[in-house]
């Protein structure tokens, strides 16, 4: 299976941070498609679940940690592969997050562009 | 020649028969004396006596048979033939001597005494007749055989007679015995009976032969003087020498007796007598000495004795050393020992015979059993020894009771604690110098006094039930705060009070100038603490209370608390028997306002409320207390509360020391107050401070995240002109040094918040450096460092948190090569030390300057001398280092001089040691 043919649903309610990361991943051969909050993310993942979820943690009306607890909840959902991508480093979101169960947890000023594609590869593949 | 026929008529001169018939007395007499010498005489002695003896009888009785013949006068004359009158002589003597002999024997049997008196009468008739035929005259002698026979016979009776008789009266000790007489006269009258007899038989016919002359003696008037007087010296001599002998002999023999006497004294005596030689050695004795020293009998006692018993005692010396100088011992009493070894107690009376000849002497003594009579002397003795010491022990008794009295008066007197004893009359009977002083009463005006009359303030305190119920359970009762006002002062006293027989003594003990300084004292730190550990106003006050409790009577104790915002006063803490807590109210004109508006203490007793009351200060409040007492709670000069204390009873009133006490525990509270307050401004600093490191790195690294990846899409553009390009990528690595120093900054707050934890694992500092050493090789090598590294091999792993140690090597390697000026020299080594690694690194850079040194690792200094080689930098790096090194275990130090170079180390505990 070609990584073009791999729909990202990227989560990120800062338009800046959301543009620059969907276009990168665009470039790197994703099919990437964009929320900017947790209701929409819950909506796109039910309406269509995508391959692989990058999830922003600060976000207004529904927080990542419900949409991730969402998906884990959910049968259907559950398989989703979910990397987080946060500016957050709150040791007690970390543990709770690790209990769910997620694929990264990236921070974004650390993160390059290019490392997160290969990171959502590896995600993906593994 | 005369016809035969022919009779010559004989005649006898009577005055020689009586002559005669008293010679045979003498003679039976003599012969009687001398049985007895004989018998008493041995050896020699008895043979003299014997022979002598026998001679002066048989001369007796030969001489009595002359002068018999010399009686009978023929009428012719008659001459005696010498020859046939020594024989007859010699007759009479062998009879005597027989005789003798057998009377003198011990024993006398009647067959010896048969043949000694048929000797003996043969001998005296043979001596007759003998005599017979010595006549020589011109006549012819004719016998009458008849009475021939019958003068042997008598002479044989007469001789047994004589010889009975001598026996029977020789043990006659005195001289000249009656019985011997009687003898003497019988035995003296049979001899010439039996002389007369014979005579009788002889009868004469005259002869015409001429007697032969030749030898032939007359025996003439003056002879027969001579006989007599020849015959009396020798029987008187031999009488004489007789008496003479048993007087002697009466001597020794009343010596015997003595002998004889004392020796039955000696055994027979009830008192002890002894013989024994000086050394002790007990030659004699008696039973009742032996028996004194537990013996059954002398002979048991001499068996059985060791020599030296006697005299073995303590008294030995001054016994035998006085017996040698004195001779003799009187009334000598001393202790000896028994066969069974118990003491036994005589007196003696001894002598000290010197030994004749050289021979040792000899000691002889007497002695009785005194002892019953010492142990009464001892028992009596004892009891005087005891009576005596019994009044000397009395004597001692009552002087130490004197002494202890005296001794007692001055402790009394010394104690500072307050001593009084209460007799039975209630009368106060001692009041020592303690009571004078800490009840402040004179003895004068107590003593002799009652008690409670003269002292209303104890009569008005806990004392007298107190003494009541002391004295009806008979047991020791202590008050230990009896409240006493005295001169306006108040006190506390610790009294105890001893019940006894002749009244009640107590002790006053004012805890409040002692034991309540130690009190306040331990109370006040105690506040303090207690000020310092609250961790609410609730629990503040709780303890509050419960302090100020054992200091005071303070049942009733409230604070309350003036917010100057809302201008209302407050009572958040409120304990008290009468009223509930008031809700909180604007200012009005109680006690506590007062205390409030003043800013000063209020000690308000009854007078002082009326007083103020009258003044117009203050209106009536709740239950009128006795006596109230409030301080104010002060922050700097301002009054924010009240701590009060009150009293609704009668016998509980506060003074000084309680307001000194209160004001300080106000004190206290205040403090605490005031830190609680700042320790909630604080927390909520923290939390603030806190929450903005989160959401500041947050809200930064969002929009540095966004500068970040757009230059990074913009670097990937095509045809940008290179001076774009750089400028994209000067813009690039300024967003990554703020991205770097927001990170830095969030894992300090995290660090010393303790919210970052570290996930030490086995880690090998040699590979950590090389990674660094890698990414800024480029960076080295654009300063022309000369770098070299060392140790690398031999370095052990440590437990520490990969990551975060990684940033510490690479913070130390870039303030390295940051830090040097080009071309300078960096050297890193590491290795094992003991048990610790050491990881160093020393750079020929600018140094630290001393000043600097010692800030050099604190949060956001920056050394002095920094600013020349750059402005930039948070001062956060070597803070985060040590934060990092110090989280792990292990320790980081800098030595360094300026413009020479420093060296940066740190080490690290073997086996983890994660802190």
């Amino acid at each position: 299976m070609s990584m073009n043919t791999k729909r990202v649903l990227l989560v990120e309610d800062d338009r800046f941070l959301r543009r620059a990361c969907e276009k990168s991943l665009q470039q790197q051969g994703f099919n990437v498609s964009t929320a900017r909050d947790g209701e929409e993310a819950l909506r796109a993942i039910h309406a269509d679940p995508p391959d692989i979820v990058l999830l922003d943690l600060l976000m207004p009306k529904v927080s990542g940690i419900e949409v991730l607890k969402d998906i884990k909840s959910d049968d259907k959902t559950r398989a989703i592969p979910v990397i987080i991508l946060t500016n957050s480093s709150k040791e007690a979101d970390i543990r709770e997050i690790e209990s769910l169960g997620v694929s990264g947890y990236l921070v974004k000023a650390n993160l390059s562009l290019e490392e997160l594609g290969s990171q959502v590869k590896q995600a993906l593949e593994g | 020649m005369n016809p035969i026929n022919g009779t010559l008529p004989g005649s006898y001169d009577y005055r020689l028969v009586a002559l005669s018939v008293l010679i045979a007395i003498l003679a039976s007499y003599t012969a009687l004396d001398l049985a007895g010498r004989v018998t008493a005489a041995r050896g020699w002695a008895r043979l003299t006596w014997l022979t002598g003896g026998a001679m002066a009888m048989g001369l007796g009785i030969w001489s009595m048979h002359y002068i018999g013949m010399l009686a009978f006068s023929l009428p012719v004359p008659v001459r005696y033939f010498l020859p046939t009158v020594v024989m007859s002589l010699l007759a009479a003597i062998f009879a005597s001597a027989v005789a003798l002999y057998v009377v003198s024997r011990q024993k006398m049997g009647p067959l010896p005494a048969a043949i000694g008196s048929i000797i003996m009468g043969s001998g005296i008739a043979g001596m007759h007749y003998i005599g017979m035929a010595a006549m020589r005259l011109s006549a012819e002698c004719m016998y009458d055989m008849r009475l021939v026979n019958l003068s042997v016979v008598l002479a044989i009776v007469i001789s047994l007679v004589a010889l009975w008789l001598t026996f029977r009266f020789r043990e006659e000790v005195k001289g000249t015995g009656w019985r011997k007489i009687v003898s003497a006269l019988v035995m003296g009258a049979a001899i010439p009976v039996m002389h007369y007899t014979g005579m009788a038989a002889a009868s004469f016919g005259p002869s015409g032969v001429p007697p032969d002359w030749s030898h032939a003696v007359s025996i003439s008037s003056l002879g027969v003087a001579g006989i007599t007087i020849v015959t009396f010296m020798v029987l008187g001599l031999a009488v004489l020498t007789s008496f003479l002998d048993r007087r002697f002999s009466a001597q020794t023999l009343e010596l015997e007796s003595s002998e004889a006497r004392y020796r039955m004294l000696f055994e027979r005596s009830l008192a002890g007598v002894y013989r024994i030689t000086l050394e002790g050695r007990i030659l004699d004795c008696n039973d009742a000495f032996s028996r004194i020293f537990g013996y059954t009998s002398r002979a048991e006692h001499l068996a059985q004795a060791a020599d030296g018993q006697y005299l073995g005692s303590a008294d030995r010396e001054v016994y035998s050393a006085r017996l040698r100088e004195q001779k003799a011992l009187t009334n000598f009493e001393r202790c000896l020992r028994r066969k069974d070894g118990d003491p036994v107690w005589v007196l003696e009376n001894a002598t000290f015979l010197d030994g004749k000849n050289g021979a040792p002497g000899v000691i002889e003594g007497t002695l009785i059993d005194i002892t019953e009579r010492k142990q009464a002397e001892a028992e009596l003795e004892k009891a005087k020894d005891a009576a005596e010491s019994a009044s000397f022990e009395k004597e001692q008794m009552l002087q130490t009771i004197q002494r202890s009295e005296t001794r007692l008066r001055e402790v009394i007197e010394s104690i500072n604690e307050g001593m009084c004893v209460v007799g039975r009359d209630e009368l106060v009977e001692l009041w020592n110098r303690g009571a004078e002083e800490s009840l402040r009463r004179a003895r004068q005006d107590i003593l002799g006094h009652p008690l409670f009359g003269v002292f209303p303030e104890l009569q008005k305190s806990r004392l007298p039930p107190a003494l009541t119920e002391a004295r009806r359970s008979g047991t020791t009762l202590v008050l230990e705060d009896l409240q006493l006002t005295l001169e306006g002062t108040h006190h506390i006293f610790l009294a105890r009070v001893f019940p006894f027989e002749g009244g009640t003594t107590i002790f006053f003990n004012d805890v409040g100038e002692q034991k309540r300084a130690e009190k306040v004292q331990a109370a006040t730190f105690r506040a303090a603490e207690a000020a310092n550990a609250a961790l609410s106003l609730e629990d503040l006050f709780r303890a509050t209370h419960s302090i100020v409790a054992d200091l005071m009577p303070a049942k009733n104790l409230y604070v309350s608390l003036y917010n100057p915002d809302t201008e209302t006063l407050s009572f958040p803490y409120f304990i008290d028997e009468h009223d509930p807590a008031p809700a909180p109210r604007k200012l009005k004109k109680g006690l506590t306002e007062y205390v409030l508006r003043t800013g000063k203490a209020l000690l308000a007793l009854p007078e002082v409320v009326r007083e103020l009351k009258e003044k117009g200060q203050i209106e009536g409040d709740g239950t009128p207390s006795v006596c109230w007492l409030g301080v104010p709670v002060k922050k700097g000069e301002d009054s924010v509360g009240v701590l009060a204390v009150q009293s609704y009873a009668e016998s509980v009133t506060f003074g000084e020391e309680e307001q000194k006490i209160l004001t300080f525990v106000a004190a206290q509270m205040a403090m605490a107050i005031e830190r609680m307050r700042a320790e909630a401004e604080l927390k909520s600093a923290l939390q603030m401070k806190s929450d903005f490191v989160s959401f500041a790195t947050h809200q930064l690294r969002t929009p540095l995240a966004g500068i970040k990846w757009s230059l990074e899409l913009a670097a990937q553009e095509e045809n940008l002109s290179e001076e774009t390009a750089s400028f994209i990528q000067d813009g690039r690595e300024s967003a990554q040094r703020l991205i770097g120093m927001v990170n830095d900054l969030l894992d300090v707050s995290r660090l010393e918040s303790g919210k970052l934890k570290l996930a030490p694992k086995e880690t090998s500092l040699a590979e950590l450096t090389q990674s660094v050493l890698k990414d800024v090789s480029q960076y080295i090598e654009k300063q022309g460092h000369h770098l070299s590294v060392s140790g690398m091999e031999g370095v052990p792993p440590v437990e520490v948190d990969p990551q975060l140690f990684r940033q510490v090597i690479l913070n130390m390697v870039s303030n390295a090569i940051k830090y040097t000026p080009s071309g300078g020299k960096i050297d890193i080594r590491m290795g094992r030390e003991n048990s610790f690694v050491r990881w160093a690194i020393t750079d020929s850079g600018i140094g630290v300057p001393k000043a600097s040194l010692a800030r050099l690792f604190e949060k956001f200094y920056r050394a002095e001398n920094v600013y020349k080689i750059e402005t930039e930098g948070t001062g956060l790096g070597l803070h985060l280092v040590k934060l990092i090194v110090e989280k792990s275990g292990g320790r980081i130090w800098c030595e360094s001089e300026e413009n020479k170079g420093s060296t940066f180390q740190f080490t690290l505990p073997l086996g983890g040691g994660n802190a």
